[in-house]
């Protein structure tokens, strides 16, 4: 044991945080920051309606937008075994209730120079 | 999918042309388009400052101007901060001070004080609560980025002068 007055080694000194560099020169990587290739990004289409059965949905004309991989409705995401817990499947009970999810990729191609 | 404008902006210095959705915010054209990713959104309608980046120089939130609206303009990032390999006084006084610690507002603090300094070289701390009233942080309070400030302030006393904010 150092005697009692003597400076500690390292306890008590300022010091450098090291990952404090990256965060202050914009380079920190967070979730929003990384789009791995292939990437899809879920849009969920909402009720018009206040309270409705769904008796069908065509999702043909979601399809045709530039970018939409795919249109998954709650019966098909039941169908897959996924539980389609946001997604409504026989009914709609609220504006805004999401009945349809559409899975689309960068809708657009980057131009910049 | 609506209208598309060709738009020119002077970004970190280097000009940019960019076709763009008249909706397209200024945020998504730097981090999706200009891959400038330290460009933070936090709540996407302009309140909690961590997309600051400065237009001609003054600290505007980058999620409620639109590309279109920068046309013609400069933008500074905070990859436009310091030099190649060298932190801003700014930048260091944050790290010296501890003004940090999950970095997701940094940039847009860094940013905002960087306009102050370029406008007023000696804030009070009246004037620092004030320049940094629209940044908002979650984890490490505001007393060290007050602290920091003050500190990058010193410095550039010391230096030349203030910096030459978003030129």
């Amino acid at each position: 044991m150092p005697a009692s007055d003597a400076r500690p080694r390292w306890a008590s000194r300022p010091t450098r945080i090291r990952e404090d560099r990256r965060f202050v020169t914009g380079r920190g990587r967070y979730v929003a920051d990384i789009t791995p290739p292939g990437t899809l990004h879920v849009g969920l289409v909402t009720s018009p309606h206040a309270h409705a059965r769904i008796v069908s949905i065509d999702p043909a004309e979601a399809l045709e937008v530039d970018g939409v991989a795919c249109v998954l409705t709650g019966a098909e995401l039941a169908k897959r075994g996924a539980e389609p817990a946001r997604v409504r499947r026989d009914e709609v009970r609220q504006p805004d209730d999401p009945h349809m999810a559409t899975l689309a990729g960068r809708v657009r191609p980057s131009t910049a120079q | 999918m609506g209208t598309r404008h060709r738009i020119e902006v002077v970004v970190n210095g280097r000009l940019r042309v960019c076709e763009t959705a008249g909706r397209t915010s200024l945020a998504d054209l730097l981090r999706d388009d200009l891959n400038l990713t330290g460009t933070h959104l936090g709540c996407e309608h302009g309140v909690c400052g961590c997309c600051t980046v400065l237009l001609d120089g003054e600290p505007v939130r980058s999620c409620i101007i639109l590309a279109a609206q920068a046309d013609g303009h400069n933008v500074t990032t905070i990859e436009g901060v310091g030099q190649p390999g060298g932190l801003s006084p700014v930048q260091e006084a944050f790290c010296q001070a501890h003004a940090l610690q999950c970095g997701y507002c940094t940039p847009g603090m860094v940013l905002a004080v960087h306009a102050l300094l370029a406008a007023n070289p000696a804030p009070t701390r009246d004037d620092i609560d004030d320049a940094l009233g629209g940044n908002i942080c979650r984890c490490t309070g505001y007393v060290q980025i007050r602290e920091a400030v003050e500190l990058a302030a010193l410095q550039y006393c010391s230096l030349a002068g203030p910096p030459d904010a978003g030129q």
